[in-house]
């Protein structure tokens, strides 16, 4: 679902500072990854978690003699991989959870992080878009009803899809939840759009 | 192999580093987190927990 819902954004908030809103522009959605793509980041991370108390377990065991001459070194080391896991966490946190969609009444704009420091901001006028497709493949994605949203573009796109056949461009997000809303929310805005133009 | 003077300041190396790559991260959660969003929560639960890690791990060697 897209979230928080449409009225309750509050446009003028200074956290959007950044995304230097036209005055008359208003946020109507704001969409983040579902959260069931960060589910593999955390599988891997309790994998690393794991690893070092089964080596723990397993020296205690196995080097019953030796356990208290090693044991410190054992534990300094221990200490300092899960600072490091609790450190990739972080780092894969926010990189998931700060790609963002924002979808005002006038554009649509993709922040998408990419690591420490590096932040891509990309913007479509929804003046410009064509078409609209939300897909939803596979297990997971069709379970928790996620997926793809590639929006076709009279201008140049972004991202992967660019090499799909046709002079358009492609704009695509990846992990949409509920990506046949967001795509019709995005359709009525662009129809909303053109009746005033015209 | 007991803990050396080496090792402390190798261990002690390897926590500044994280350290800046923690803060600069903060930085990052601070500067674009939006309203009521998850991500203070989120950063609250990593901080007690490197504090957990860091508090047991000095306790123990400081009792052994």
């Amino acid at each position: 679902m897209p979230d928080p819902a449409i009225d309750q954004i509050d446009s003028n908030d200074p956290a959007f500072l950044y995304l230097n809103l036209h005055p008359e522009e208003e946020i109507k959605i704001i969409v983040r990854h579902h959260p069931v793509g960060f589910l593999g980041t955390l599988l891997i991370v309790f994998a690393m978690v794991l690893a070092p108390i089964l080596l723990l377990v397993v020296f205690s065991i196995f080097f019953k003699d030796q356990a208290s001459q090693y044991m410190p070194i054992l534990v300094l080391f221990i200490s300092a991989f899960i600072l490091f896991v609790l450190t990739f966490l972080l780092a894969s946190f926010v990189n998931y959870y700060f790609d963002i969609v924002i979808v005002t009444n006038q554009r649509l704009i993709n922040v998408d992080q990419e690591g420490l420091l590096a932040r891509e901001t990309s913007e479509l006028d929804l003046r410009q878009v064509e078409d609209v497709t939300a897909e939803v493949q596979g297990l997971l994605r069709s379970l928790f009803n996620y997926g793809l949203l590639v929006i076709e573009t009279a201008g140049e796109g972004t991202t992967a899809t660019l090499d799909r056949p046709g002079l358009h461009g492609y704009f695509t997000v990846t992990d949409i939840p509920d990506p046949n809303k967001v795509a019709r929310v995005i359709i009525d805005l662009h129809r909303l759009l053109a009746n005033e133009d015209a | 192999m007991a803990i050396n003077n080496y090792v402390l300041l190798g261990y002690a190396t390897f926590l500044v580093i994280l350290l800046i790559i923690n803060l600069l991260y903060f930085f990052q959660i601070f500067k674009y987190r939006l309203p009521g969003d998850a991500s203070l929560a989120f950063l609250t639960i990593h901080i007690i927990l490197v504090s957990v890690v860091l508090i047991s791990t000095s306790l123990y060697l400081f009792n052994h």
